[in-house]
């Protein structure tokens, strides 16, 4: 007869990688709070706004002639799974905001299907975030908010809008899909930022 | 583009997932949700009607999609997709949005 140790799996990973509450998994689990919106390359848009009605946006074709980057970066997602060395492609959001001038703080990330998530611009410039289009170098799927999803590594992933079609900034921060609904406004893991 | 608490999908979408063909984002009727919310509802919602405040369908809670593969409970009109419900279970608190639903109509127990 085997004796089961539950103490085993909640004890802290001594994997330096991992932040507190997380475990490693292999695999890439596709979470979603609704059915996949299906967005063909032709009516695909990326959109920044901010004040005075000032609105840049990208097609396709135009997002994808910018300066692309290879990006290796851990994820973690709140449901306390991290995935490791994750390899992508995609824009940085420092390029896509080149020709923006705001004195907004806060973006509130939109997706088409009706998802938002609020991130303060901060955590959105200086090379931490993309709008990535590649994961380990196959055009990014469907299930995981193909054919291009926010990437902010350093946040939960709930901040990794998938599907993602733009950023509205906003002079206050704005609790998006799950933030409003008991989820941390800002979501650091490594402050097991989780709860609001 | 302002408010942020409009779910509603506006178009109905083919539910496969094109790196799994015929595999869709995984749904379950409203019983799939009936153990978390017994904790919250002293009634039976399974059998409540609800109004679909995004779209006017009137529907048996049972027969919503509910999306559990998520950081909490999403449930979803049948009909439009828009969102009814969402239940978040925090280690000290249950969060619970029924703004997507108009009216509940339940049965007295008789």
């Amino acid at each position: 007869m085997g004796i089961i140790s539950s103490g085993f799996r909640g004890r802290r990973s001594e994997n330096a990688a991992l932040p507190p509450g997380q475990h490693e998994t292999q695999d890439f689990p596709v979470l979603t709070a609704g059915p996949a919106p299906l967005i063909p390359a032709d009516e695909w848009e990326f959109f920044i706004t901010a004040e005075d009605g000032q609105r840049l946006s990208w097609s396709w074709d135009e997002f994808m002639a910018l300066p692309q980057e290879e990006i290796t970066q851990d994820i973690h997602c709140v449901t306390s799974w991290s995935k490791l060395g994750t390899t992508w492609r995609g824009v940085s959001v420092d390029t896509l905001f080149e020709n923006v001038e705001t004195t907004r703080d806060f973006a509130t990330a939109h997706s088409f299907g009706g998802y938002t998530t609020n991130v303060p611009l901060w955590d959105l410039l200086g090379g931490k975030a993309w709008v990535a289009w590649e994961f380990d170098h196959e055009p990014l799927e469907r299930a995981h908010g193909g054919p291009a999803r926010l990437l902010v590594p350093h946040l939960y992933f709930w901040k990794s809008a998938k599907w993602v079609h733009g950023l509205e900034l906003t002079d206050e921060d704005i609790p998006g899909f799950w933030e409003s609904n008991g989820y941390h406004l800002h979501g650091n893991p490594w402050r097991e930022e989780r709860y609001s | 583009m302002t408010s942020t608490d409009d779910f509603a999908v506006p178009e109905s979408e083919d539910q496969d997932i094109a790196a799994e063909p015929h595999d869709p984002i995984p749904y379950v009727d409203g019983n799939a949700a009936a153990g978390a919310l017994s904790e919250v509802f002293r009634i039976d919602i399974i059998a409540a009607l609800g109004r679909c405040r995004h779209c006017g369908s009137v529907r048996a809670f049972g027969e919503t999609m509910v999306f559990t593969d998520a950081p909490g409970i999403v449930v979803r009109c049948r009909d439009c997709q828009g969102v009814l419900l969402r239940l978040v279970q925090t280690p000290t608190k249950y969060w619970l949005d029924l703004s997507g639903l108009s009216y509940l109509e339940i049965d007295r127990e008789e």
